[in-house]
């Protein structure tokens, strides 16, 4: 199991090292765009991958990849965590 | 399976021809392939093609020779979301229109079970109860991911059939549990536990979690490999520079295989129609009706129908393409240059689907969450360069370029650009005019690589092959049977100079050479003469004052003023009108050599190149137009539509007339 990593606040998905897992903290979106990351898997608690930064950004949440203008994935918050869970 | 009890068929199996079984589930499921395995190639119709955004019909046969109808409906995530194609599947299965399903099949996505079973759980909460196809195993297993089919069927309390959909496995299951469900023979107690409609969303996912959790094994090593290689091609296919230099070769060879691939079948098809009205006017006695059949329905028919391989082709190549997964990355190279004009990357898929036909373009603009980005997309698709003007087309940039192919192809290529272009302006000045805004940032599911499904890109054909033929031997042919006759009557008595030419061609020592040269000259004169005096020839004068500045005649003015019915039918009604020519050519070698009433050509540089670019611009669709009303859900948008197109395509046709014309090219 991760664990979280030695950070003491969530930080921008955009910002994440690609490869590192993280946990999702929150979705700073309008309603129609968090409501969407939401059904695509992308609930609270869920773990992530980042597989790609920059434009797009493109994670891996559970068997979901998903791609996300880097806009959107400045408004999304993450816990890094430490290991490799995804 | 303790849980479950079998109930002795009832009077319901008597009904099940007209049973109904919803195929319900995920975007990026495998559901068509589903559909197209249980319907195979009794798929009755589609609604519409490519992306599915609307129902498909088909007629499945489970066992026993019964038959049930299998509606394809469209992916959806969740049935809470507030999306335009939730709404309709919540609808259907709410039996808004007509009687709900008998039976409801929900694929999900192995790969993907937590998150596909927040679906599962909000269709168990409604009657009838689903049974549940777990396609993709395959995949999933390649990912490490297997899954316990029977612990699952019993945590859900529905039947669960493991299939691989592009290879067939598991129907044979699959049909069995669809025909116990739809003759309501299989019960089965809901387990504790079970969602209902009252459940909250956050206890729904859980519930979801928790299920896929205790059924899902997963081998640690088996993913990170698979994962590696996507990664990697994520990163090449939406890379700046390395993903727009493959998505111009791929769509490149797209269009190059196109026509490539569609010119023979084209020749066979024109060559076929020559020799059939060559023999029907041997075999026929001469008169109206011999001239009705050759002239006005097979010389309209012809003019449509030679253009089916490129639209089979069209459908064909798009279709293996949205298969493979690149679809959806190369929305977002896209993203990067719709967004400046208020597009979003979205719209990718609506545009390039509206180069087949902007009907199922406008129609996949359901996907697009935001409205304003929506409407833009709507608007602007009907400048996307669709199949129906491929004919014309042909038509023009042969009449412009003839024996030159490379400049042909390049004005070709040219009316593409120029179609999209006109739709991007568009897009911006709708963005700082009507529709005020920036489009919203991309967010796409990015489904997984994988080998094309031929059958899939088959049966697309079939289905859109089918569609384009009813289009053609309905709607065209009436069209080109009313043009025949407005053509043909009133009848002119021939004039003295043909009178004069026939009677020389019959005079005693001229050469048989000299005769049939007469002969011909005569039968040339009096078709222009037949055409000037028809009921045809009186509506193109009254509005032709309104394209003379444009440079058309009353002909070519009768051709663009029909094709604002269908665009499609431009070049049959100009093979309709054309008709009096030489019987030995071709459809489009007719029109070429057609002649004004004073004996100049119809096309000249300047008027082919000004109705080219007219036809490019202009908005000739009465469906497409019926389609932007649906779907936009306002008249007003319909009108500017055909309003603003139809400006722009004027001005524009005028600008290239009149510059050409002062340039010294007529």
């Amino acid at each position: 199991m991760a664990s979280l990593a030695s950070t003491t606040r969530p930080i921008p998905l955009c910002e994440l090292q690609v490869g590192q897992p993280a946990r999702l903290h929150a979705v700073d979106l309008d309603d129609g765009a968090a409501g969407l990351l939401d059904a695509l898997g992308l609930t609270s608690d869920s773990e992530l991958r980042l597989c790609k930064r920059g434009e797009p950004c493109i994670v891996q949440v559970g068997g979901t990849r998903l791609g996300v203008s880097a806009s959107v994935a400045c408004h999304i918050l993450v816990w890094p965590l430490n290991g490799s869970s995804i | 399976m303790a849980s479950e009890v079998r109930v002795a068929p009832t009077a319901e199996t008597a009904a099940w021809a007209t049973s109904r079984i919803a195929l319900v589930g995920n975007p990026n499921t495998g559901k068509t392939t589903v559909f197209n395995r249980l319907c195979g190639a009794r798929a009755k119709t589609s609604n519409f093609p490519g992306t599915t955004t609307s129902t498909r019909i088909g007629r499945g046969r489970l066992h026993k020779h019964r038959e049930v109808e299998v509606f394809d409906l469209p992916g959806l995530y969740q049935l809470t979301l507030d999306l335009p194609e939730v709404r309709l599947v919540r609808g259907l299965l709410d039996g808004d229109k007509g009687t709900p399903p008998d039976a409801i099949l929900v694929i999900v996505d192995a790969g993907n079970l937590a998150r596909n079973l927040v679906l599962v759980g909000e269709l168990l909460a409604r009657e009838p109860r689903p049974v549940v196809c777990l396609n993709m195993i395959d995949l999933a297993a390649r990912r490490g991911v297997t899954i316990d089919a029977d612990a699952l069927a019993r945590r859900l309390g529905v039947p669960v059939v493991p299939i691989v959909a592009p290879k067939g496995e598991g129907f044979d299951t699959l049909r069995a549990e669809l025909a116990a469900a739809v003759g309501g023979s299989v019960r089965r107690a809901r387990p504790a536990g079970s969602p209902d409609r009252n459940t909250p969303a956050g206890d729904l996912r859980a519930w979801a979690r928790s299920i896929a959790a205790d059924v899902t094994k997963v081998k640690a090593t088996a993913g990170p490999g698979m994962d590696a290689v996507t990664d990697w091609w994520d990163r090449v296919l939406t890379h700046p520079v390395l993903g727009l230099a493959i998505f111009l070769t791929v769509m490149g060879g797209l269009f190059y295989g196109l026509f490539a691939l569609a010119q023979v079948p084209m020749d066979l098809i024109e060559a076929t129609f020559a020799w059939v009205g060559g023999f029907v006017r041997e075999v026929m006695p001469a008169g109206a009706v011999r001239d009705l059949v050759t002239d006005g329905v097979l010389g309209g028919i012809a003019g449509t129908v030679v253009f089916l391989p490129q639209i089979c082709f069209l459908f064909f190549l798009i279709s293996l393409l949205e298969d493979t997964g690149y679809l959806a990355r190369a929305a977002f190279v896209m993203d990067r240059f719709l967004r400046p004009f208020g597009l979003p990357g979205h719209a990718f898929v609506p545009l390039l689907t509206s180069h087949a036909c902007a009907l199922p373009g406008i129609m996949s603009a359901r996907l697009i969450p935001d409205r304003r980005d929506r409407l833009a997309t709507i608007l602007v698709a009907p400048f996307m360069s669709c199949s129906a003007r491929l004919p014309v087309f042909v038509l023009l940039t042969s009449l412009l370029f003839a024996n030159q192919p490379a400049r042909a192809a390049l004005a070709f290529a040219g009316c593409y650009v120029l179609g999209a272009g006109a739709a991007f302006l568009t897009a911006a000045l709708f963005g700082r005019t009507i529709l005020r805004g920036k489009a919203k940032p991309i967010i796409l599911e990015l489904p997984p690589y994988q080998v094309p499904s031929l059958s899939n890109a088959l049966y697309t054909v079939r289905d859109q092959g089918l569609s384009f033929l009813k289009t053609a031997g309905t709607v065209i042919m009436a069209i080109c049977v009313v043009m025949w006759w407005l053509s043909a009557y009133p009848r002119a008595t021939p004039s003295a100079e043909v009178q004069a030419l026939q009677a020389q061609a019959s005079a005693p020592g001229i050469t048989a050479e000299r005769a049939a040269e007469l002969t011909q000259e005569a039968a040339v004169l009096e078709g222009r003469q037949q055409q000037s005096h028809s009921f045809a020839g009186r509506i193109g004068r009254t509005v032709q004052p309104i394209f003379d500045p444009l440079g058309y005649d009353w002909q070519l003015t009768v051709g663009v003023v029909t094709s604002f019915i269908a665009r499609e039918v431009f070049v049959s009604t100009m093979a309709v009108l054309a008709g009096g020519s030489d019987d030995d050519e071709g459809v489009l070698d007719k029109i070429r050599v057609m002649k004004r009433d004073d004996g100049s050509p119809v096309f000249t540089r300047a008027t082919a190149a000004s109705a080219l670019v007219f036809f490019v611009l202009a908005m000739q669709c009465l469906p497409t137009l019926a389609v932007t009303r649906r779907e936009s859900g306002r008249l007003r948008y319909a009108l500017l539509q055909f309003g603003y197109m139809s400006v722009v395509a004027y001005i524009a046709g005028l600008i290239v007339y009149q510059a050409l014309r002062a340039s010294g090219i007529s």
